[in-house]
């Protein structure tokens, strides 16, 4: 096959040499469109967000974004040796540096919605909810704080007390008489003290190695969870939730038929109010966390997991004693996996399940 | 006036005339829209795939604005209606928590929950903990900055 020299491909018209800006060399050396088509090669290879090994259904068209970079990335690095340097797997300190809209053309998981009337008026400014969540970070800090100051004053105090009494008790006499006993004991106790000490500053490392441990361990899990959240588990996830929803709430006193007589025998009167949901929702997006604490359990419901099947009824996935177990949950006829609740720690979760995907947000 | 000669004597993407070829309808959403800041109005989304390019048809009442956006590298272009070209569009801003996206500051102001939720899990990395995002592009139609939460602030 002939080979066409590079001059040869100008004149022909197959290459197309920008022109030159005249730029100082930092625009040259980290020119946005050769960053920009490196990182969509790396996306597209990576399939960022498309981590979806664990997808568990809803994934349509997961894979159309990915196929349609790896497109790109093929015409990239078919222009010849240039392509080499953009082919590099290396960190190049720019990943996350692309543009962070796109095209909108993926099907996120859930599909698509067709109606987002009445769901507030369009608006770059930031909402309420945001700042509210600040305050109340700052009024908890400052809370903190005051304690701490608090005990630090007490402990002080409770020092000088002490140290007043010991001197009125002791005559000097008897101490001089006693100082070599004391040197010996105190000698003693600093050998003890010392022993105990390291024994505990041991212990104390082995406990956070171990705490540390088992943060990664969470972290990592909760972060592999993490990719394969759905974009509508976000800010804005009430509206952004991308099926028909807005019927449940108001379970005060739902009308299940079991629930008087079962909230009479577990000694209940109500169930987690929405707005008690719905703020552990918003609290566990902006802390990047994937699970909330559903209210008066110790379940860990996986909110992003949620899923509506038909227009009553929901999957979702949730941690019990350490097992993530995926259920199915009757909003309408109050059930869990066909059956009724059985302990007031199943109904919350019964509750919170349904308000998230159905509740009002 | 400059763009148009731009455009009369270079290719560039977003100068040519609008394509006559019909994509593929991803979905259609009934939602509220702004005109430069004005009153929410009822409006209606249609979003087809033109296979390099998302087209995004907004009706207001019996006004008309279409966005293109192709990726990547990212562009947006909106229709001149009287001229029947596009031209670039200048900025680009999204608040997920709001749904919102907003085209040349506030000229128009969308919410799209579809859009975001798209743009949301094709880039985790770089979104992730964000809720405002911006971008902004060059004479070339090219993106020239791009930015998040606080670092958008005093920017157009």
């Amino acid at each position: 096959m002939k080979t066409l020299s590079l001059p040869a491909l100008v004149l022909a018209g197959v290459l197309v040499i920008p022109a030159l800006p005249s730029a100082p060399t930092w625009a040259a050396a980290g020119s946005p469109s050769s960053a920009e088509q490196l990182l969509s090669q790396r996306s597209g290879g990576g399939g960022s967000g498309n981590r979806g090994s664990g997808n568990r259904g809803g994934g349509r068209g997961s894979g159309g974004g990915s196929n349609r970079r790896s497109a790109g990335g093929n015409l990239t690095g078919g222009g010849g040796g240039g392509g080499q340097a953009r082919r590099s797997n290396k960190n190049t300190g720019f990943r996350t540096a692309s543009p962070g809209m796109g095209r909108g053309s993926r099907e996120p998981r859930g599909g698509w919605t067709g109606n987002s009337r009445g769901r507030g008026t369009p608006s770059l400014d930031r909402t309420g909810s945001a700042d509210r969540n600040r305050n109340a970070e700052r009024n908890r800090n400052a809370e903190r704080n005051r304690n701490a100051d608090r005990a630090r004053r007490d402990e002080r105090n409770r020092g000088s007390d002490r140290n007043r009494n010991r001197d009125n008790d002791r005559a000097r006499q008897e101490r001089l008489d006693r100082r070599d006993d004391r040197w010996d004991r105190a000698g003693n106790r600093r050998d003890d003290r010392w022993d105990r000490a390291g024994n505990r500053r041991d212990d104390r490392w082995d406990r956070a190695a171990d705490r540390r441990d088992d943060r990664w361990r969470r972290a990592s899990r909760d972060w592999d969870r993490w990719y394969r959240y759905p974009g509508w588990a976000r800010p804005g996830w009430g509206p952004a939730r991308p099926w028909s929803w807005g019927w449940y709430g108001g379970w005060s006193t739902p009308r299940w038929n079991w629930w008087g007589p079962s909230a009479a025998a577990w000694g209940v009167s109500t169930l987690a109010t929405a707005a008690i949901i719905n703020a552990a929702v918003d609290n566990a997006v902006s802390s990047h966390t994937t699970y909330i604490v559903v209210p008066n359990t110790n379940y860990q419901l996986l909110y992003g997991s949620i899923r509506p099947v038909g227009t009553q009824s929901t999957t979702f996935s949730v941690i019990a004693n350490n097992d993530e177990v995926e259920i199915t949950a009757d909003c309408d006829r109050g059930t869990l996996d066909g059956r009724n609740p059985r302990t007031r720690d199943e109904a919350e979760l019964l509750n919170a399940a349904c308000q998230v995907a159905f509740g009002t947000a | 006036m400059a763009l148009m000669v731009l455009c009369a004597g270079v290719a560039i993407p977003f100068c040519a005339q609008p394509s006559a070829a019909q994509g593929t309808t991803l979905y259609r959403l009934e939602t509220t829209c702004t005109i430069r800041g004005g009153a929410p109005q009822d409006c209606v989304v249609e979003v087809t795939d033109e296979g390099d390019s998302t087209v995004y048809r907004h009706t207001i009442g019996s006004r008309v604005e279409v966005i293109r956006v192709s990726d990547p590298p990212l562009r947006m272009g909106i229709l001149d209606a009287p001229s029947g070209r596009w031209r670039q569009v200048k900025s680009a801003g999204a608040r997920f928590s709001t749904n919102t996206i907003c085209y040349d500051d506030r000229d128009l102001c969308v919410i799209n929950p579809n859009h975001l939720n798209s743009v949301r899990e094709e880039r985790v990395d770089s979104l992730e903990g964000r809720d405002l995002v911006g971008v902004r592009f060059g004479a070339d139609g090219r993106v020239i900055l791009t930015c998040y939460d606080e670092g958008c602030e005093g920017l157009k």
